[in-house]
């Protein structure tokens, strides 16, 4: 590949631009996405791991 | 007509798995595609008689503009459903479709400006197509405030539902402003049923590129639907098994 067909004229800073700001914002959604489904999930299992001990103190409270 | 597989799909725990078990087979093939159609765009196809190479900034810049109108309108029609027929699910697929589509507005708005400054010799213009687009986004970042300043569930899917509804008149206004009032933006490119403005050579990479961009678009809803469901259904007993 060439550098003449990487600078695309004078445009190629126009395009490259374009081009690397959308990898950008993909690449954001990827991991924005993830980050907000593990975080549920970690939450989810907070929330059965507490409800699991409180059911334990009960259990120990009554015996 | 049998709809029992409609109802199932709706209800969370089968939502959820399905979305899950989708995610992959649309993220990678997607990213494949993308990977395939940037090199084409970028070193394949010949540069335009009248704009020269700028004009392979299209093969980013039609995607993601398409993607911001399809996702809102998704959003807004979801939100409905969630409204009239008071199904939660489709609240949970309108609250997933905003980050997505906030992104694809900004990306539309960034590379737009950034292909206005060779070709009209200016990064932004009060045009009818870039302000709408431009109220499109503030669409976006108002429906994620609105739902962020409500703490209970059910009242934030109610109001944000009443505003995706209501920016809904943008979208045919964003689409035909080219055709409505004299545009710096050009018309539109592809056409569906009569003969496309672009070079059949570059048709190619930007329906491959569109194609690619929309099925990443429903590998990032999977993994918002599932945090959505996994936020509304935190007391039921089928998400024990599923994330223990």
């Amino acid at each position: 590949m060439s550098m003449a067909a990487l600078q695309m004229g004078k445009y190629g800073v126009y395009v490259w631009s374009c081009y690397g700001l959308t990898l950008i914002g993909l690449l954001f959604l990827v991991f924005a996405a993830r980050r907000q489904r593990q975080h549920e999930v970690l939450q989810a299992k907070r929330r059965i791991r507490m409800a699991e001990q409180s059911q334990q103190t009960d259990m120990e409270v009554r015996s | 007509m049998n709809w029992v597989w409609f109802h199932k799909l709706a209800s969370p725990p089968t939502a959820y798995a399905f979305a899950r078990a989708l995610r992959p087979w649309l993220l990678w093939p997607s990213i494949l595609m993308m990977l395939w159609a940037s090199y084409a765009g970028l070193f394949v196809v010949p540069p335009d008689y009248q704009q020269l190479d700028a004009y392979r900034i299209i093969f980013v810049h039609v995607p993601a503009a398409s993607m911001s109108l399809m996702v809102y309108s998704m959003m807004a029609i979801a939100a409905g459903i969630g409204l009239i027929w008071h199904m939660k699910l489709a609240h949970a697929v309108a609250a997933a479709c905003v980050l997505p589509g906030t992104v694809f507005t900004v990306l539309a708005l960034a590379t737009g400006a950034i292909w206005g400054k060779p070709m009209w010799g200016a990064w932004w213009a009060w045009d009818p197509r870039l302000t709408t687009e431009l109220i499109l986004l503030f669409l976006y970042l108002g429906y994620m405030a609105l739902r962020a300043s409500f703490d209970d569930i059910g009242r934030a899917d109610r109001a944000s539902a009443v505003l995706a509804l209501v920016g809904l008149v943008n979208i045919p206004i964003i689409k035909y402003s080219v055709v409505w009032w004299n545009s710096l933006h050009q018309g539109k490119t592809l056409s569906m049923f009569g003969k496309s403005s672009i070079d059949p050579t570059m048709v190619a990479p930007l329906l491959v590129m569109l194609l690619a961009f929309l099925m990443f678009f429903g590998a990032i809803l999977c993994d918002g639907l599932c945090a959505q469901i996994l936020r509304r259904e935190r007391h039921a007993q089928w998400l024990l098994k599923q994330v223990s």
